[in-house]
């Protein structure tokens, strides 16, 4: 008669045959292991404004694409999302969790230009891939192996239209009053440049610390000059607080800013127009790039983010095509590892092929075999190869009783 | 997992260096450095310029140390009459100082925008995880040999005197002790020990900018002091893991409740550490380690 007696060597044996099988399971298993999306957004700090929407975008749009059967032969998409705290510090160490314990394949999501430029080394030496919304060069600048793809316009695209805007609008002297970030500095230059050669002069200029608790001073040296007009590059939360003083102030000066920073939407639901109210908010100009709300993508887009209809999303619907981008690349190159499907991103977003719009159907035209051009959920992504979005127009807003206007396209 | 434990041992050692620092400088001097983070970023920015205009890693950092020195016993020396509540808002007052002429000055410093690939040292070596090791191994070096020079001064006359100046300058003073020149000196030495910590930031993080410089600096520092045990170098030491083990442990505490939206869960993050810190404050306030005393021997009594 044998007895099972579970001795040291006995033991030691089954223990080591366990290891064996379940090494040789590994490779079956990651089959079908989830391609994990990483993300690192500002959900505290002084962009919380932008980052919780963003996430909330990569979200619906992986929540779409596993509903309708994954990526690559059933591999579900998971997104893990790290709070960039609006600090580089804090970036590089959600990006070092995200790379080294998560194992993620790509970075989406990746705001702001200080937290991108710190987190880009160590992604490059990783082989992953960043989709970045910041819009300093130096993100694109040097050798980063087609690993970084901006799906932001670069400062000089932010900083020519509203001078032209200006300048259309019959504005010869004018101030900047700009918030000292590196999105808001890179623009500066090509802003006071188109100004110049349209015969304008730029009067004033001054800036601001985006964690300034107030912002008056400043307001009145830019407004007590002899200026019709005054850019005002900045994010909502500073914007808010300086609309507020040039209103206290009974200043005529206009003022032009950025579309991120003074959006009312089209129904008045921007977050600007409802901390100011729509009587501070009046006149107001603002620009971005033009992102065309009345697209079936984009409409698609905000019954995905469970918003009304001609809500803006500032900078979410940018990061749904970075996900629609990569996630057609990985399935057109078969595989997740950045340095391959990043090769595949110019021929989706740049050939003359068939024009889609949204996740879903570039996905299916991907999978039939189609030649196509992706035309995204706001607006049409093409790149440059050195993975910098190809210049669009811009479109010029202003407010009128607590409302978007469209005054046409520069 | 590996790599990311290297880079979070950098980083404790970083933040261990700046502790070292204030536990001289507040710890057993008294003097209240809330300008921490000025000092620092003198110390990264100057290893940072030094490095990327082709001088030496070692000859950089020790550029860096020396620039914080003087500007540590300039500090020191401008504000000699100052002392609690005053001598903070002056170290403050100097920190934005500093900030505000990086964002400013952007010539030099790149303002806003920053200083993009600063060159690491030794990188023709190893590359990957070995290079983080490496790293690693340097880092512990410069950690250890800080720790050694910060607790030479503590067992030291020197040290006595600090904790005398701190307790009592008129009593120390009534002794023979010159205090402004002990002041001068303590507040050098942490300069000294901030410069090296500045100068591995600049090494590791390879870009430098304005935004990595404030004031949170100051606030990881006090808090891994005061969790230490104030004027304890072993315990800060224990202080500084502490509080990487809060920051990063309720990362993936958070990673376990996927039904929180981002927002919300980064919220949660942020209440978990402030409980953490306030439970430390409630069930040890004074810290896990004594700061150290000149004991009598047995029978060296009189």
């Amino acid at each position: 008669m044998t007895k099972l007696i579970m001795n040291r060597r006995r033991f030691l044996g089954t223990t080591a045959a366990g290891v064996a099988a379940s090494t040789l399971a590994l490779p079956a298993l990651a089959q079908n292991a989830p391609v994990k999306f990483g993300m690192i957004t500002p959900l505290t700090g002084g962009g919380a404004s932008y980052g919780p929407n963003i996430v909330k975008a990569a979200q619906a749009i992986a929540g779409q694409i596993n509903a309708a059967g994954g990526i690559l032969d059933g591999r579900q998409i998971e997104i893990i999302a790290e709070d960039s705290e609006t600090n580089p510090t804090a970036a590089v160490r959600a990006a070092r969790k995200l790379l080294d314990v998560d194992q993620v394949n790509a970075i989406v999501g990746m705001w702001g230009s200080g937290p991108t430029l710190a987190v880009k080394p160590l992604a490059i030496e990783k082989g992953v891939s960043i989709s970045c919304l910041g819009a300093a060069d130096a993100i694109t600048e040097g050798d980063h192996g087609g690993l970084i793809w901006r799906f932001q316009a670069t400062g000089r695209e932010w900083g020519v239209p509203p001078a032209k805007a200006m300048l259309a609008a019959g504005h010869k002297k004018v101030g900047i009053l700009a918030v000292q970030t590196a999105f808001t500095q890179s623009m500066i230059g090509p802003f006071v440049e188109t100004i110049e050669a349209g015969g304008g002069e730029v009067v004033v200029q001054a800036e601001v610390k985006p964690d300034q608790p107030n912002f008056r001073a400043e307001v009145d040296k830019v407004m007590g000059e002899d200026v019709t007009a005054v850019f005002l590059p900045a994010y909502v939360t500073q914007f808010t607080s300086i609309a507020k003083e040039w209103f206290r102030g009974g200043y005529d000066a206009e003022l032009y800013t950025l579309t991120i920073a003074a959006s009312a939407g089209v129904n008045g639901g921007g977050k600007f127009i409802e901390a100011v109210g729509a009587e501070v908010g009046e006149g107001i100009n603002h620009l971005q790039a033009t992102n065309d709300s009345s697209s079936a993508a984009y409409k698609e887009f905000e019954g995905l983010m469970g918003v009304e209809p001609g809500t803006f999303l500032p900078f979410s619907a940018l990061c749904a095509d970075s996900m629609a981008v990569h996630v057609a690349a990985m399935e057109k190159a078969g595989t997740p590892d950045a340095t391959i499907y990043t090769k595949e991103i110019l021929g989706i977003t740049n050939a003359g092929g068939e024009q889609v719009g949204g996740a879903l159907n570039l996905l299916e035209a991907i999978r039939a075999g189609k030649d196509v051009d992706y035309t995204g959920y706001g607006m049409d992504v093409a790149f440059h190869p050195d993975g910098n979005l190809k210049d669009r127009p811009f479109a010029h807003f202003v407010i009128k009783d607590g409302k978007d206007v469209e005054l046409g396209t520069i | 997992m590996i790599g990311y434990l290297t880079a979070i041992l950098i980083f404790v050692i970083i933040s261990a260096l700046i502790g070292l620092a204030l536990n001289l400088q507040w710890g057993q001097a008294g003097m209240v450095n809330f300008g921490i983070f000025g000092f620092f970023a003198v110390a990264a920015y100057v290893a940072a310029l030094s490095a990327m205009a082709g001088v030496p890693a070692l000859v950089a950092a020790l550029l860096a140390v020396i620039a914080t020195v003087i500007l540590s016993a300039l500090v020191a020396l401008v504000s000699a009459r100052l002392r609690e509540d005053y001598l903070a808002i002056a170290t403050l007052a100097f920190a934005e100082a500093v900030r505000l002429f990086l964002l400013n000055e952007t010539w030099l410093t790149g303002g806003a925008n920053g200083l993009p690939g600063i060159p690491r040292p030794l990188s023709g070596v190893a590359s990957g995880l070995h290079y983080e090791l490496m790293f690693l191994g340097i880092s512990v070096v410069v950690l250890a040999l800080c720790f050694v020079f910060a607790q030479l001064l503590t067992v030291s006359p020197f040290g006595r005197v600090l904790r005398a100046l701190r307790e009592d300058d008129l009593v120390a003073s009534t002794l023979g002790k010159t205090t402004l020149s002990f002041r001068v000196r303590a507040f050098a030495a942490g300069g000294a020990i901030i410069g090296a910590a500045g100068s591995l930031h600049s090494f590791y993080f390879s870009y430098i900018d304005p935004t990595q410089f404030g004031a949170f600096v100051t606030a990881y520092a006090f808090m891994a002091v005061i969790a230490g045990g104030r004027g304890s170098n072993t315990g800060l030491l224990i202080g500084a893991v502490s509080v990487m083990v809060l920051l990063e442990g309720t990362r993936f505490l958070k990673d376990l409740m996927p039904f929180l939206d981002a927002g919300q869960a980064a919220s949660l993050r942020l209440i978990l550490i402030g409980v953490g810190l306030i439970l430390l404050l409630i069930y040890r306030p004074q810290g896990f380690m004594r700061e150290y005393r000149l004991q009598a021997k047995d029978g060296d009594v009189s």
